[in-house]
């Protein structure tokens, strides 16, 4: 192909800045673009100034070798962004696909990006799955990703590699920003995906990062500043964004916890089924739904908030006079006298109540958290999620519930598991979209509970959560599991154990279609 | 009391409640709770509804779901079927040429066992013998020339 003709526009420009990669390393990525099976890119290389001379000679000889190769070398180190972005300014393709210099390409990877994209024209911001390689070429830490989940990406940088991004959308956005070293890329997604009009998921391992020592592959901690520029780009997407939010560290992990600022206060009824269930907690005979209002009333700062509870009218006396003990007018009781059934508990509640959000909570439950309320109703800020729930322990500590999974069924996600530890890649210790919360604390705007018909009384013991959840997910609305907040969860102490195969078999006639592909959480 | 109490709306509450409304005793606090027990009853109902219907499209979605399951499925052995065919074809075509060239083989050696016995029946005749018989000379000088 003659250099000299006019070339066509590429559809993929991948841009790589290149500063002394390991020569093997290097080699394997060149490798990896000559092997794609889309033959339809450009390749613009910027060398910031490398010291090694092989570098040098090593680019002008693969220019030489393949007209699709553009290659500029920096007069003066600049560093990863100012290389970057030279790469940037040769780039003609429609998209940019980001590469590093010691990192492999799978070699279907712009094919499939490709016929992503051509799916549907209006996708300006492709992420797929990844994986890591070592010094030995072995591949580990294969990072299955959820589909486009914006809560989560407030937190944590997951979509990282491999990023397709339309160009235009980059030059929009004013491509890499100086002040974000190490976090760069994260800085330019985020200011992308404010604009982007569909962010799109690709589910396969299309990139092997390469983790060597002193990269951020390896370990977060090698690039501390990476991690401050991480936060400084975040809070000033949600200053672009007019968000007003906290953004802090989740501690001790390298991950930002994000967490908006009320300026109202929507009333919050929480709603309590009981029959009044006595049961050891802590060692102690407690009643269940008194123990669960009184942590309520004496640790929760929400300002405006009431309680309704529940009660079967046959539940015991003395659970009966020790609600009626409770001196405070936000407690409310609603006798309930038909045979249990969670879902028309939960509905009356809803029904005799005026809270804007409603909040559903098992009486064997325990407030942790003074503000427990804030920091779940900060969700609801945005109008498309619906419902949110918190982290549930055990008495014990370990896990009850990190939201709802439905892979390979739908489940309490990493139940009896430790609590303290961020999970793979970080899923514990971020807020993040999720197909399900359990019903034994959701709270959840009352619009979208009235749209979708409350909780289903054909689940009168078990399902009724997944269900409800997945009637929010088919309206388009979002659910956020967040471990900002935990409360105790003493689990089913206070209803009949056990699943009715009826259930199951009605859950299978309506959601089976849904099972064992959960979207948001492709960890098994 | 401390905490304020009500009992979930019962239709048998509401039918008397209502016809306390006939009656000339009925005071305005009692339409309110009869209408608040109305008003809850109709949400509870409206719950119903809409769960029903979401239910049942979530049902038709299901089959929907399964019925291209299934007609992927179907395609998918369809495929298999049609190549399997294709397969067994091949095999067929491979066998009738294998059973063709047998055939002639067994032809071939039927046609060499009736050569040799006629071969047989020439060398057993009086004529064969005697002829070999003259021409005995012939071949003994013949040997004795290829030696010197």
């Amino acid at each position: 192909m003659s250099t000299a003709a006019k070339r066509a526009t590429p559809r993929f420009s991948i841009v790589t800045p290149v500063y002394n990669p390991p020569p093997d390393a290097f080699e394997e990525c060149v490798r990896s673009v000559f092997s794609q099976s889309l033959g339809d890119w450009e390749w613009c290389l910027v060398d910031d100034r490398s010291p090694h001379p092989w570098v040098k000679e090593r680019l002008l000889q693969l220019q030489a070798h393949d007209p699709r190769i553009r290659v500029f070398l920096r007069e003066t180190n600049g560093g990863i962004v100012a290389a970057s972005n030279d790469a940037l300014s040769m780039a003609e393709g429609d998209f940019v696909a980001l590469l590093d210099n010691d990192d492999v390409l799978h070699e279907h990877a712009l094919t499939k990006v490709d016929e992503l994209l051509r799916s549907n024209p209006l996708i300006d911001y492709v992420y797929t799955d990844e994986d890591k390689i070592d010094e030995t070429g072995r591949h580990y830490d294969e990072f299955r990703k959820p589909k486009w989940s914006p809560q989560r990406f407030l937190s944590q940088n997951y979509c990282s590699h491999l990023s397709v991004i339309r160009r235009t959308l980059i030059n929009e956005v004013g491509r890499f920003r100086s002040g974000f070293d190490g976090s760069q890329d994260y800085d330019l997604f985020l200011r992308v995906i404010e604009r982007a009009r569909i962010v799109a998921h690709l589910p396969e391992v299309l990139y092997h990062w390469r983790a060597i020592a002193g990269s951020t592959a390896r370990a977060h901690n090698e690039k501390p500043y990476a991690f401050t520029a991480a936060m400084r780009a975040v809070q000033e997407s949600l200053a672009r964004q007019g968000i007003d939010a906290d953004v802090e560290r989740a501690e001790p992990y390298p991950f930002q916890r994000v967490v908006r600022r009320l300026t109202t206060f929507p009333k919050i009824s929480i709603i309590i089924p009981t029959c009044g269930t006595h049961k050891q907690v802590f060692g102690v005979d407690t009643c269940l739904v008194v123990n669960a209002i009184e942590s309520i009333l004496s640790k929760s700062t929400y300002p405006n908030f009431e309680v309704l509870v529940v009660i079967d009218d046959h539940s015991p006396t003395e659970a009966w006079s020790s609600l009626r003990a409770i001196d405070d007018q936000r407690v409310r009781l609603v006798s309930y006298d038909k045979p249990f059934n969670f879902s028309a508990k939960c509905n009356l509640g809803v029904a005799m109540c005026d809270g804007e959000y409603v909040l559903l909570l098992n009486d064997d439950t325990e407030i942790i958290d003074d503000n427990w309320l804030e920091v779940l109703a900060s969700y609801l800020v945005e109008p498309d999620v619906a419902m949110v729930g918190p982290m549930l322990l055990l008495e014990d500590g370990r896990i009850q519930s990190a939201g709802h999974s439905n892979t390979p069924i739908p489940h309490n996600f990493r139940t009896s598991q430790s609590a303290n530890g961020p999970g793979e890649f970080g899923i514990l210790a971020v807020a993040r979209e999720c197909s399900g919360v359990t019903g034994a604390c959701a709270l959840v705007r009352r619009s979208a509970y009235e749209e979708v018909g409350g909780m289903s009384l054909i689940f009168p013991k078990a399902f009724n959560d997944v269900d409800f959840a997945f009637k929010l997910l088919d309206a388009d609305y979002r659910i956020i599991w967040t471990p900002c907040t935990r409360l105790f969860h003493f689990e089913t102490a206070s209803r009949p154990k056990g699943v009715e195969s009826s259930e199951v078999e009605l859950l299978h006639d309506r959601w089976q279609r849904k099972f064992d592909r959960d979207e948001y959480c492709r960890l098994v | 009391m401390s905490v304020g109490e009500s009992s979930a709306p019962k239709r048998e509450k509401l039918r008397s409640s209502n016809s306390d409304e006939n009656d000339a005793e009925a005071t305005p606090q009692s339409d309110n709770d009869n209408l608040r027990i109305q008003l809850i009853e109709a949400q509870l109902r409206l719950f119903e509804v809409r769960d029903f219907a979401i239910g049942a499209s979530a049902r038709a979605g299901e089959m929907q779901a399964r019925l291209t399951t299934k007609e992927l499925e179907l395609a998918n052995a369809l495929t298999m079927n049609q190549e399997k065919n294709i397969h067994i074809q091949n095999h067929a075509a491979h066998i009738a040429r294998l059973e063709q060239a047998l055939a002639e083989v067994e032809s071939r050696a039927r046609e060499l066992v009736s050569r040799s016995a006629q071969l047989d029946r020439v060398h057993a005749s009086t004529t064969w013998r005697l002829g070999r018989l003259l021409m005995l000379p012939v071949r003994i000088l013949r040997r004795l020339l290829r030696r010197a």
